[in-house]
């Protein structure tokens, strides 16, 4: 597909708040033995390359050192894999049959960053986006490394805003194949879909909750935008804003107790937190004019978003941390932040690439390229 | 947990729907079947476009004589008219719902000006708003007669 997989050097653009997130997250060394069987090579290598990019392990090769060691045999793409403590005693040792050597070792990788950090991995999660090509927008979902992108819309309508379900299974996307933004919810196992919400006016930007039974999005049929949560279905809806002002980019908090939105009500679109069964939003102090594309990450304590000091000024992610009310410049000339679901990473725009960002060093490498625009990325939780 | 397999295999639970009534969500409007902007039976760019200040989705005043001119084309004709807003600014959604807002304030105007609200209908392309794009609404009109020939919501590919 013309794509290339390249690193990029460290940001170093950790600046604004002087917070010290990250600080005390050693790097775990975690020994990976070579692998037996046929494919046993590049499972290893593929193991080597998912640990690395969790940012809490570093791999190294063989069986030489102390501490934690992987081992396992690759046939067919089937894997075994066993982690070792220590002292050599197995932690665990799981068979994955998945059909492709892929998803087997992002899952045995996931295995061996939960057991030793007690967090969730990133390797077997997915990520969408919307990609232009040949003057068509379509949706694609890649691999959390870029790898393996594949496009999963076809017809020649507009489409944006999509958002990936838990473990990457449903996809809600809007399209205008109607000739009107409607939300289509689409399985990635088989590419069935259904219109799922078409009312009047513009029904666009679904998120869905972290337990995957609700959409959260804006939609327009009884004026201008508000936000409304809808059941997986479509049938049902309940508004959560009334305001004369443009609601739109709903995100859940990890709970689904409360959601994060941007409102135009003070002119420049700001942030506001609003409970899930409605309520007065409450602002969110950014230190931004011009805030949009929210997203809550995992552990609930920070949200991302992009930041502009004016309405055409140049874009920045940015992280807010709850606890203390401080933002700051996460990676600049960058926009529209997602959370993978080890909280810890993130994927954004920018330029015409998509980026994955550390948030604890600031690194960043890109992952995908070669489309002529890339907009709103989705990452499975 | 009851769930059912709809069309093309997407799943939905009935208990999840029951559930939402329980919690107190309604149930969700379907938009009617309306001709779509982009079919090749409606005649586009006849008017100039209305054009809005960045980020305003205010109908603009400073517009109101363009705005004359396409109600006393529908007064003398029975076409049906598609209100299609556009947006530049930073973000995709909202260039998407603040479009919407526009087609919605142009529509409000339309009405002002004796234009009966069922011939009017709106829709909102955001950044990607079809020919000059940028910050306006623009109008499509549907030959009558047509219009319950073009395009309907939910049709498949």
């Amino acid at each position: 597909m013309g794509l290339f997989f390249q690193w990029a050097g460290t940001a170093a653009l950790l600046s604004g708040a002087g917070l010290a997130w990250g600080e005390g997250q050693g790097v775990v060394s975690v020994g990976v033995e070579a692998f037996i069987g046929g494919t046993g090579d590049s499972a290893a290598q593929l193991l080597r390359d998912d640990l690395d990019r969790s940012g809490a392990l570093r791999a190294r090769e063989g069986e030489a050192g102390s501490g934690w060691r992987v081992r396992g045999s690759s046939s067919a793409g089937r894997i075994d894999g066993a982690l070792l403590d220590g002292q050599g005693a197995v932690v665990f040792n799981n068979h994955y049959a998945e059909p492709d050597l892929r998803d087997n070792v992002h899952a045995f990788a996931d295995d061996v960053v939960t057991a030793i950090t007690q967090g969730r991995g990133l390797a077997a999660s997915k990520l969408a986006f919307v990609g232009r090509r040949g003057g068509k927008w379509q949706i694609y979902v890649a691999d959390s490394d870029g790898q393996r992108i594949q496009q999963v819309t076809s017809d020649g309508a507009l489409k944006g805003a999509p958002s990936l379900g838990p473990g990457g299974i449903l996809l809600a996307y809007t399209s205008w194949q109607s000739g009107y933004g409607d939300v289509v919810l689409k399985d990635l196992r088989d590419g069935g879909e259904r219109v799922v919400l078409s009312a009047p006016g513009t029904n666009s930007g679904a998120a869905f909750s972290l337990d995957g039974t609700r959409l959260a999005l804006a939609m327009s049929y009884q004026g201008n935008a508000e936000i409304y949560v809808a059941s997986l279905s479509g049938s049902r809806v309940r508004r959560l804003t009334e305001a004369r002002s443009v609601e739109f980019s709903p995100a859940w908090a990890p709970e689904g107790d409360r959601l994060v939105f941007c409102s135009d009500a003070g002119g420049a679109p700001q942030l506001y937190v609003v409970a899930r069964r409605g309520g007065a939003p409450e602002r969110l102090a950014t230190g931004y004019r011009y805030n949009t594309s929210p997203e809550w990450s995992a552990d609930g304590v920070h949200i991302a978003f992009t930041g502009r000091q004016a309405a055409g000024g140049g874009p920045a992610v940015v992280v807010h941390d709850l606890p203390s009310g401080q933002s700051r410049v996460l990676l600049a000339r960058a926009e529209e932040p997602t959370w993978a679901p080890d909280g810890r990473h993130l994927a954004a725009v920018r330029g015409d690439s998509l980026v994955v960002v550390d948030s604890f060093t600031g690194s960043y490498q890109t992952i995908v390229s070669g489309f002529a625009e890339i907009r709103e990325p989705s990452w499975s939780r | 947990m009851l769930c059912v397999v709809l069309s093309g295999g997407v799943v939905a639970c009935a208990s999840a729907d029951k559930k939402a009534a329980g919690e107190g969500l309604r149930e969700a409007p379907r938009r009617a079947n309306l001709p779509s902007y982009l079919a090749a039976q409606v005649k586009r760019g006849k008017f100039e476009g209305i054009v809005f200040g960045e980020g305003v989705g205010e109908y603009p005043k400073s517009e109101r004589s363009k705005l004359r001119a396409v109600a006393t084309y529908l007064k003398v004709g029975g076409e049906r008219v598609i209100l299609a807003g556009g947006a530049k600014v930073g973000s995709a959604e909202y260039a998407r719902q603040l479009g919407q807002q526009r087609a919605g304030a142009v529509q409000q105007a339309l009405v002002a000006e004796g234009i009966p609200p069922n011939r009017i209908s709106t829709v909102s392309f955001g950044l990607d708003l079809p020919g000059k794009g940028g910050d306006r609404v623009e109008f499509g009109f549907v030959p009558t007669g047509e219009q319950a020939l073009l395009g309907r919501p939910g049709d498949k590919p």
